[in-house]
């Protein structure tokens, strides 16, 4: 445990990271835990330890490989019980943040690892209750609440507008390639949890059958309990609703993802357009409460089955300015298509530009300048005093074009 | 963040694209516009951002946009 320790505070990040790897496979299969959880020892040896060094350690290198090594713990020493658990996820939600300074500085591997290491608690540790049918785990494991899960969803969000830059240039990239990636595991653990809607949604138009839905009397004989019964049996129902991915939370998402959709780095709306194509084509589980599903879908050319080149310019933004009409998305859209418009990198400050004057010039050809109003009044006025001048949009509302 | 947003308002406004806004009888734009590149440019020791705000300043000098407001930023 020792050296392992001494490895992850190493300069070089390969070596941090076999020492994660490294250090997951020792606890794993040694370090045995009681039905009580793990001894105070223990506790304290490894995950009070590694928190503290990531609270308030100086030296960034060793920030760092704590900070992944919080997320490579095994479930049975992250979360015996909800105050580990709990200290575990503030420890990285703080460490995540933009604003967190490491011995007076920023550091931007810290906040990368942070959330690399959140989304791996989230995938380790699983969400919601466990279900009867599962074996039950011996040593206990405390699975992730609402609580901690609105927790985690907030602190990718706030990943997802990390623009720093130090001298290496736009450094607060990594933590927003991280946190998306994150955002669509979480999303996809959070639709699984949740038991107020189907997971997974047959195509009906392609089947060859066609759908008829059986008499009601037919139906009766699949329900378990009689009609007599039902208000006992909508109480055990309501008990076990458990919502953790809504409508906000899918919006949230989403909007975030079109931002970096638009962004001026090739890697950053790679990875968004990647993200954005599993979300919106996958079946199972399917995501739900997606606005203009059908809209968004055909305007991405996501239903075509050919695979986009998300970080080629002249494809990406041409496709996005389809979908910047959808009002719920316009303001990420164009907030990040800015960046994109005013960035150094020709080629993608030429494509971006043709389609944003292209969207213009529809919009004023079709006399529809109200938009190009509200553009005006909430998106570069926002963007330019931020914090002086609140957003004002017009609000009245638009036709679809 | 602010250089390439006031890049792209040089763009949209040299283009012609932002007219509408900024000839709009009530001006609400026009005068935000200014108290906020006014706001950005005092105080502010930023070579390439000052020049930025000047090139957005000067795209704003025409005769059928011009405005108190805009001579006053210019003269001050």
């Amino acid at each position: 445990m020792d050296s392992v320790d001494a490895c992850l505070v190493h300069p070089k990040e390969e070596i941090q990271k076999s020492a994660t790897k490294a250090l997951n496979a020792l606890l794993t299969y040694y370090f045995p835990v009681s039905v009580k959880g793990p001894s105070s020892r223990l506790q304290s040896r490894v995950v009070d330890k590694y928190i503290s060094t990531v609270q308030t350690e100086d030296n960034p290198a060793a920030t760092r490989g704590f900070s992944l090594a919080l997320g490579s713990l095994p479930a049975k020493l992250l979360a015996p019980n909800c105050q580990i658990l709990d200290s575990v996820i503030n420890c990285l939600c703080i460490a995540s943040k933009k604003t967190t300074l490491v011995g007076g500085e920023g550091d931007a591997e810290t906040r990368r690892n942070a959330i690399i290491s959140l989304v791996n608690v989230c995938t380790t540790v699983g969400i919601g209750k466990t279900s009867s049918s599962e074996v039950v785990t011996l040593p206990p494991i405390y699975r992730l609440r609402r609580k901690q899960t609105d927790q985690v969803c907030t602190a990718l969000l706030e990943a997802m507008e990390d623009y720093n830059t130090d001298r290496r240039g736009d450094v607060g990239s990594w933590s927003r390639i991280a946190a998306m990636d994150g955002l669509e595991s979480l999303s996809f653990l959070s639709i699984k949890a949740t038991t107020t809607f189907p997971h997974s949604c047959g195509d009906l138009s392609s089947s060859e059958t066609p759908f008829y839905v059986p008499a009601f009397q037919k139906r009766l004989d699949f329900l378990p309990t009689p009609l007599e019964n039902v208000d006992s049996l909508s109480k055990t129902h309501k008990e076990e609703r458990t919502v953790f991915f809504d409508e906000q939370l899918c919006s949230s998402v989403l909007c975030a993802l079109m931002k970096q959709l638009a962004e001026k780095l090739d890697a950053v709306r790679c990875k968004a357009g990647e993200c954005l194509e599993r979300l919106l084509t996958s079946s199972s589980p399917r995501v739900p409460f997606v606005p203009y599903r059908r809209i968004l879908v055909q305007a991405l050319s996501l239903s075509s089955g050919q695979v986009t080149n998300w970080s080629d310019p002249a494809l990406t933004f041409p496709l996005l300015m389809k979908t910047v009409n959808i009002n719920d998305f316009a303001e990420p859209i164009l907030s990040g298509i800015v960046v994109s418009v005013g960035g150094l990198t020709e080629s993608v400050s030429k494509s971006s530009s043709t389609a944003l004057f292209e969207w213009i010039r529809g919009l004023r050809s079709a006399k529809a300048t109200s938009k190009l109003f509200r553009m005006g009044e909430g998106e570069f006025i926002m963007s330019i005093t931020l914090q002086l001048i609140e957003c004002s949009l017009y609000s009245s509302q638009y036709m679809f074009s | 963040m602010l250089l390439p947003l006031l890049f792209t308002l040089d763009e949209l406004i040299s283009h012609g694209y932002l007219d509408e806004l900024l000839s709009a009888e009530n001006g609400t734009f026009l005068s935000s516009l200014m108290a906020c590149l006014e706001s950005e440019a005092n105080g502010c020791s930023d070579v390439k951002r000052l020049l930025a705000i000047v090139t957005v300043a000067l795209s704003l000098l025409r005769p059928h946009l011009e405005t108190v407001d805009i001579v006053s930023f210019i003269k001050g």
